[in-house]
């Protein structure tokens, strides 16, 4: 199988600043997310990758296709929908269109077919023949989103897709992401958004500092808590508290006939169910917190500050 | 809309087309370029009205043609004065006119070039001072540098916009008025000196071509504000034609025949025309006193020196204009 995406020990220097740390990731074919903070070398990866910026050491592969040889063929058969505007003044949204499709090498026939073709999938009604500049944050989302899609690559980079868009553009923005992802094609989605990210992505890179601190399945990430669990009973609330104090549990959280607990050790449960014994109390359920992407995220970074 | 009616609604279909040669980009630089310009009335007329310049060149082969039949009478003598003082050639009094019909037309055209350098002024202006300066404004590089364009590929699209521009402010009026003047006329001479006359336009053209677009390109790379952009590009034109013309004044002909006397661009792309055209040689190899014809030729200058002028003064822009690009292409998706 061909990754999308390959660094092995990949730089990027600017004079004294260390924008990439040797950064070193197999991504197989998928949506994945790209997430980290300000300044922590999401968008020096992309540019590098899209073959813009030359990688100071290291070497990565793009659709199994070297960066620093096959600029040319990458660029055939990716698309890029950057965070900010970069619309041509004038220009109607299927001359904008089309002009990306020409400049991606699509004959004149095609690449007028084609814009329509990518303008009704991303929903873009009559407005496609007003001037650009005049769309909404939504529309000139969906825009950049046509104009990578025109010429059909294989991966696209999505630099913050759903930055400025109403609740509803960001739904349809990401329902396409989604369908993009079961249409084959990889996707790479930078993003600060969180929900966004674990609503389409199968995968989460989070970067800091220039550096990758977790990679993986983002089903992995939400497994269940091993220690920590949400306890829902009826009874005297002090009791069932105080017994499981005495078991060595550790109450965290405690709402009307609802306690946060985390035990002492992994598969600990049974004192759970000895401390409601022993006072009195009926259990209504006992299930293990899933640990989210945020506090995945919030935990990778610490564990990058204290390092 | 809820997730699962946004889902159901959308079914991306893939495309079974194949891409051209990623070479072969410019073209589509050039056609939106050149599109875009045309979408503004200034660009229009400027176009429309640089086409005067092929009635001025053939009513003036017209002209020539009518005193060589009329020489001798009396409808001469106000055809000569005329011509002498458009072309600034003392032709009284010649009665075998046919021999100078050739580079009487090299005349014609160079006073015609020194008319449509003006008109470059505004064509180059008005096309190229946006070509790189609104890209970079409208933060579009991404747009360029995410496709398989390179800084080469780029910059020689926007090159192209201003060459299509200027050719139909010089070169493309001269051709038709070449080919308009041996129809109604029947041209210079021999098919050769025909064919000689437009490769010589066609390369002066070209000249003109190169060199003013390629200094347009730089000053467009170098900022964001296309009003800037048109002042300095007038700024260059306009204040080194004064300074000659102080000098000149000023200092005696030998002096000004070398460096200091390539000072203006568009005094050298006169000189260079001058050459391309071969009328220095044309005219000291007719009968005619050099005294008649001196005002014609206008001050001499070495053509090497403003050649290389010329020469430096391209190249330096070109290496700007290249170091911006590449520069812009580098940081294309984090503008």
């Amino acid at each position: 199988m061909t990754h999308m995406l390959e660094c092995e020990r990949l730089t990027k220097h600017y004079g004294r600043i260390v924008a990439l740390k040797g950064i070193s990731l197999a991504l197989p074919p998928g949506v994945v997310g790209l997430l980290g903070p300000n300044g922590a070398g999401k968008s020096t990866l992309i540019s590098v990758l899209l073959g813009q910026t030359p990688a100071t050491g290291g070497a990565a592969k793009v659709l199994g296709l070297d960066i620093r040889r096959r600029q040319r063929a990458i660029r055939r058969r990716i698309g890029f929908v950057p965070e900010n505007d970069c619309l041509i003044p004038g220009m109607s949204g299927t001359g904008y269109v089309y002009f990306a499709g020409r400049l991606a090498g699509m004959s004149h026939p095609d690449a007028m077919q084609r814009t329509h073709e990518v303008l009704d999938y991303v929903g873009m009604e009559e407005a496609r023949y007003r001037p650009a500049e005049q769309f909404s944050a939504g529309m000139k989302q969906r825009l950049k989103l046509a104009q990578a899609l025109v010429h059909d690559p294989d991966l696209l980079f999505l630099d913050e897709p759903t930055n400025g868009m109403d609740p509803q553009g960001r739904q349809l923005m990401l329902s396409l992401i989604s369908d993009l992802g079961r249409a084959g094609i990889s996707v790479l989605l930078s993003s600060h958004l969180l929900p966004d990210v674990e609503r389409v992505c199968e995968r989460v890179v989070i970067m800091g500092g220039g550096e990758v601190l977790t990679e993986g399945r983002l089903e992995d990430m939400n497994k269940p808590h091993p220690t920590l669990y949400r306890v829902d009973f009826t009874g005297d609330a002090a009791a069932f508290r105080r017994r499981l104090i005495d078991g060595g549990v550790r109450v965290l959280e405690q709402t009307n006939g609802c306690l946060q607990i985390a035990l002492p050790e992994a598969n600990a449960q049974r004192t759970v169910l000895q401390a409601a014994r022993d006072s009195g109390a009926k259990l209504i359920g006992l299930q293990p917190e899933h640990s989210s992407l945020e506090e995945t995220f919030m935990a990778a970074l610490q564990r990058q500050q204290r390092a | 809309m809820t997730t699962a009616s946004a889902d159901q609604a959308h079914h991306y279909q893939r495309w079974q087309g194949t891409l051209g040669k990623s070479h072969w980009t410019w073209p589509a630089i050039v056609s939106n370029g050149i599109t875009s310009a045309f979408k503004h009335a200034i660009t229009r007329v400027l176009i429309l009205t640089s086409g005067t310049t092929v009635l001025a060149a053939v009513g003036l082969f017209y002209a020539i043609s009518l005193l060589e039949s009329v020489v001798g009478t009396e409808q001469a003598k106000g055809l000569y004065d005329v011509l002498g003082t458009l072309l600034k050639i003392d032709i009284s009094g010649i009665t075998r006119l046919a021999e100078f019909r050739d580079v009487l037309w090299r005349s014609t055209f160079l006073m015609i070039t020194k008319i449509q350098m003006g008109w470059v002024l505004f064509v180059v202006a008005r096309i190229g001072a946006g070509l790189i300066a609104k890209d970079l404004k409208a933060r579009a590089l991404p747009i360029y540098f995410s496709k398989p364009v390179t800084p080469a590929t780029y910059l020689f699209g926007k090159w192209a916009v201003v060459a299509f521009f200027v050719a139909f402010a010089i070169p493309i009026p001269n051709l038709i008025s070449v080919v308009l003047g041996t129809v109604l006329t029947g041209g210079p001479g021999t098919t050769v000196q025909i064919l000689g006359l437009a490769l010589d336009l066609v390369v002066s053209g070209l000249m003109v071509c190169v060199v003013s677009g390629a200094i347009i390109l730089a000053l467009s790379s170098a900022t964001s504000e296309q009003r800037y952009v048109m002042v300095a590009w007038m700024a260059i034109c306009f204040l080194p034609i004064i300074a000659q013309t102080i000098i000149d004044k000023s200092l005696p002909a030998d002096v000004t025949s070398g460096w200091l006397g390539c000072i203006s661009l568009r005094d050298d792309i006169i000189v260079l025309t001058d050459r391309l055209l071969h009328i220095r040689q044309a005219l000291a190899a007719t009968s005619l006193p050099a005294e008649r014809f001196t005002q014609a030729l206008g001050r001499y200058v070495d053509p090497g020196k403003a050649a290389t002028v010329l020469c430096t003064v391209t190249a330096a822009a070109i290496c700007f204009s290249w170091r911006r690009v590449v520069r812009f292409s580098r940081m294309a998706s984090t503008v």
